[in-house]
């Protein structure tokens, strides 16, 4: 296998949001595509763990203030132009409710509500209504505690005003990525996952990608490694650059309808604490800083969690510990050549370098046809294909369907009519059908069908996904693992290994 | 779309909902709708292969399955209908139902009446927040046990297991007799969370080392659990620094709590009780929406399936006489007060004048107590946060009661001067 080697116009090295956008966007040109992820999952690697968020309205305000070192000049500063950032942030958000309904996807608009405990943090709020105003960004207004508590009800007592931007949004981000990439291939990417880039070789007219997966010959090579962009830049001698960042840990609650909105305090350096409404009636309390150390390091510590309890119960005190359903580990990165800023650039022939600074969603679509043109300017012949879907073929999720609609396929394959996940009622045959597309690992499953990400995260439903994941592919459930490698589930049938003493 | 209209449909054929149908046939229902989401009636029952079911019930000392199979055969004697592989999707406050199963597809229930008995879950490593890295190799106990008992598959060699409720402990020897290893089993509290005899039975009796006010701080392993660390805790439950010691295990056991399973109850509007997370109910074990019913755990999770059949039984009555029109509600209500070392107790109210049957779980284990509900007083050699004692006042005990309201439960030590009268 490894000495295969196969032939490509474009090579993408990585399959998050960033690399994902880009393989849907070359998709639409008549143009081979060869996308390589080194998880079984695009969006597995950073995508995975972020929150979500596409900013909109005062996000990209609020960290200009936060990164403004004090002293006079505040205004002017917030009046400098926007940099690559903020436009392809502004740009990409409207593309995410373009592409929604095309690529079967959801992005909900919550909005976002800052909270106000005193009187500096009410200056804070006028002065950044001034100036959203002075941009131009709309869908802004100023809150007293009666304001504050129609939006929120549930609000702790201690804020006596607030601010509501309209245009916060939230995604589901590894579902995005997945998105991207499907309807890519729809529409003739190869997407080819388990592949690791291990080195490359700059040859004449085109670059020699050596991988686990055997070789790939390309003309242009898009560098989207998330985490490890440096190290893949280092490979042709282009890393002048490091990936750096922090460490962020975050927990997941269920949403009783406590919040239904963004909540966040009044910007602070390093102190972002978020509640974040997610698009699946969770709530995500983000998120703690410490240094990245390790990028393979995704434990939680007890600390961080201890620290991130508290603050659900010091914005909306009706959140209770017990309806915690997960913790995580993330990170927010940055390339160090410009922190502050994205890093698009070309800095070899047919070789382009897209690393994101935090924050990461909103921007993909407008990098992914950013990189579209630089390519041509690199002379990548862009002809358009007349029959590119931009809709995404997805089977909708079998709940959702109208009873009509979910008698007939029950009365076709009575299979669907068995649930077998009952926190997110997934059906036995939605479970056959991820198989059947691919689906190898319990992980895999849970991402496809959501079964197992509920509240009781697999407690009931494990043994009955094994038994059909067996079934379908022929194999003991001992051979099945949770995400690959050395993860299996199940060590041994029962009474072998009391005879084996 | 099929219409099911019915006297009453129970959600959840487990043992409290068996009871219960058994029950309000008794009490002359006709048309009873049974749903359950597994293929076979027993709910958990049918995994739990040990033995110590209905030594109060029967007055015999049964498997579980055994236990389920009584009832299996009193229900299947009854026309009763039982709908098995049937989920209930939704509950809505007028009381209607959607559910789906193979035979029926999509479904619409009406019922004159309803009674939950969904059961409850685990609470899973995530929702106690257990810090470390995220492998395969970390099971709820009860799935454990149903990949042990029913599947036939050991889900490891070299386990640790955290939190001593009764299905940890009983895992612990499970997995012993398999020939697996238990370092250790791991509580944070002073004494277990489970029944005393499962402490004996399932840990002391095989030498598996139990150790008390000790917590699992982290987990190691990328691709499968490696190891945990853990240390001790003062009375706070705070870690207690350069306590901290790693146990090289393949798997780590979670016996952690259990949740009511309510998550139709809050679609459909019923009021939880936030500390036991089950429906805030009446003596007749109704919730605030006119004609549903809780029994079982469901409602609170009971340390043993007598009592959870009892729940049934009293809600299939009940359930049978509010369809009938019989169930006589008072104009007045008292409201039941936990007071001093209450952890939790059931009914939330009383509507009735009938007896009333208390459920009472203590906050700490108070030797030679006192129980105190209103002026009636009941004496009690121990009591334990671990097992639910249970008192009845007659109407007459609570006559004091209607003119202000309220009725408090309170427990304490006995004062000198009566232990030793």
């Amino acid at each position: 296998m490894s000495g295969r080697v196969t032939e490509t116009q474009v090579a993408i090295i990585g399959g998050g949001i960033i690399g994902a956008a880009v393989a849907r966007e070359l998709s639409k040109y008549k143009v081979d595509i060869c996308l390589l992820e080194k998880e079984n999952v695009c969006g597995f690697g950073i995508t995975k763990a972020c929150q979500g968020l596409v900013h909109g309205g005062i996000a990209y305000l609020s960290s200009r203030i936060v990164k403004f070192q004090g002293g006079k000049g505040l205004k002017d500063y917030l009046r400098h132009p926007f940099n690559l950032k903020e436009r392809m942030g502004n740009i990409g958000r409207e593309e995410y409710f373009a592409l929604a309904p095309l690529l079967r996807e959801e992005i909900i608009q919550p909005g976002r509500l800052m909270l106000a405990e005193n009187k500096e943090d009410l200056e804070m709020i006028d002065l950044i209504k001034e100036l959203a105003d002075l941009q131009g960004i709309r869908g802004i207004t100023v809150l007293d505690r009666k304001g504050l508590e129609e939006k929120e009800p549930l609000v702790h007592p201690k804020y006596i005003g607030g601010l509501f931007d309209a245009n916060e949004a939230v995604v589901l981000p590894t579902s995005w990525a997945i998105a991207f990439a499907e309807n890519a291939e729809q529409n003739g990417a190869h997407i080819i996952k388990e592949t690791e880039v291990k080195g490359i070789e700059e040859k004449k007219g085109y670059y020699l990608i050596k991988t686990n997966n055997g070789s790939f010959k390309a003309e242009y090579v898009i560098n989207a490694a998330g985490l490890f962009a440096d190290e893949i830049a280092d490979m042709v001698g282009t890393a002048d650059f490091a990936v750096s960042g922090w460490k962020t840990q975050l927990l997941i609650f269920e949403n009783r309808d406590y919040i239904h909105h963004l909540l966040c305090i009044v910007p602070h350096p390093q102190k972002g604490r978020l509640l974040i409404p997610t698009t699946h009636n969770s709530i995500v309390v983000a998120h703690t800083f410490e240094p990245m150390t390790n990028k393979e390091d995704r434990s939680t510590t007890k600390d961080k969690i201890d620290e991130l309890m508290t603050w659900p119960q010091d914005m909306v005190p009706a959140i209770s510990h017990k309806h915690l359903v997960s913790s995580f580990t993330g990170f927010l990165t940055f390339n160090t050549k410009n922190p502050s800023d994205h890093l698009l650039e070309c800095p070899k022939r047919g070789f382009i370098n897209a690393v994101v600074s935090a924050p990461g969603m909103a921007p993909a679509p407008a990098m992914a046809r950013e990189i579209a043109t630089m390519l041509a300017e690199q002379g990548l012949e862009l002809t358009t294909r007349s029959d590119f879907n931009p809709y995404r073929f997805k089977e909708p999720r079998f709940i959702e369907l109208p009873t009509a609609e979910k008698n007939a396929k029950i009365q076709a394959d009575p299979r669907f009519g068995h649930i077998v996940c009952r926190c997110e009622h997934v059906s036995e045959q939605e479970i056959r059908a991820a198989v059947r597309v691919g689906a190898r690992t319990l992980d895999e499953i849970k991402f496809e069908t959501l079964a197992g990400m509920g509240r009781c995260q697999g407690g009931f439903c494990t043994s009955r996904v094994l038994g059909i994941m067996a079934e379908e592919l022929g194999v003991s459930p001992l051979d099945l693992t949770k995400k690959g490698g050395g993860s299996y589930i199940l060590e041994s049938k029962t009474k072998e290994l009391r005879e084996a003493i | 779309m099929i219409t099911q209209t019915v006297d009453l449909a129970i959600i959840g054929a487990g043992p409290a909902g068996m009871a219960a149908a058994i029950s309000a046939k008794k009490y002359g229902l006709e048309n009873i709708l049974l749903l359950e989401r597994a293929e076979y009636p027993g709910g958990l029952l049918h995994q739990c292969i040990h033995n110590g079911f209905g030594l109060h019930y029967f007055k015999e000392d049964l498997t579980g399955p055994e236990y389920a199979e009584r009832f299996i055969n009193r229900l299947t004697s009854t026309n009763v209908k039982l709908c098995l592989d049937t989920m209930v999707t939704h509950l809505y406050p007028d009381r209607s139902m959607i559910a789906i199963n193979p035979e029926w597809g999509e479904f619409k229930i009406l019922p004159k009446a309803i009674i939950l008995a969904m059961g409850c879950r685990e609470k899973s490593r995530f929702s106690i927040g257990i810090p470390g890295s995220r492998p395969a190799g970390i099971f709820t106990a009860g799935l454990a046990q149903k990949l042990v008992n029913v599947d036939g598959y050991l889900p490891g060699k070299e386990f640790v297991i955290l939190g001593s409720g009764d299905i940890g402990m009983i895992m612990a020897r499970r997995v012993h007799l398999e020939g697996a290893t238990v370092k250790a089993v791991v509580e944070i509290m002073p004494h277990v969370g489970g029944l005393i005899r499962n402490e004996v039975q399932c840990l002391h009796d095989f030498d598996i080392p139990l150790l008390l006010e000790h917590t699992v701080t982290e987990i190691y392993g990328n691709d499968r659990v490696e190891g945990v660390k853990i240390a001790r805790v003062d009375t706070n439950q705070e870690i207690i620094k350069d306590t901290e010691q790693g146990i090289a295990c393949d798997c780590l056991l979670l016996s952690v709590g259990l949740i009511p399973e309510n998550e139709l109850s809050l679609e459909a509007g019923i009021e939880l009780d936030s500390q036991i997370g089950g429906p805030i109910v009446d003596e007749y074990l109704q919730t605030n929406i006119d004609g549903i019913f809780a029994a079982g755990n469901v409602l609170q999770v009971w340390d043993l399936v007598d009592n959870v059949t009892l729940d049934g039984e009293r809600t299939g009555a009940n359930a049978a006489k509010y369809a009938a029109g019989e169930l006589k509600i008072q104009p007045e209500e008292i409201t039941v007060v936990p007071g001093e070392n209450i952890r939790t107790v059931t009914p939330h109210r009383i509507v009735g004048a009938e007896k009333v049957e208390f459920a009472v779980r203590v906050q700490r284990p108070i030797e030679k107590a006192e129980l105190l509900v209103g002026d009636y007083r009941k004496k009690y050699r121990v009591m334990s946060p671990t097992e639910v004692v249970k008192v009845t006042l007659k109407p007459s005990d609570l006559d004091a009661c209607w003119e202000s309201g309220q009725i408090t439960v309170s427990c304490s030590e006995r004062r000198k001067e009566e232990t030793h009268g």
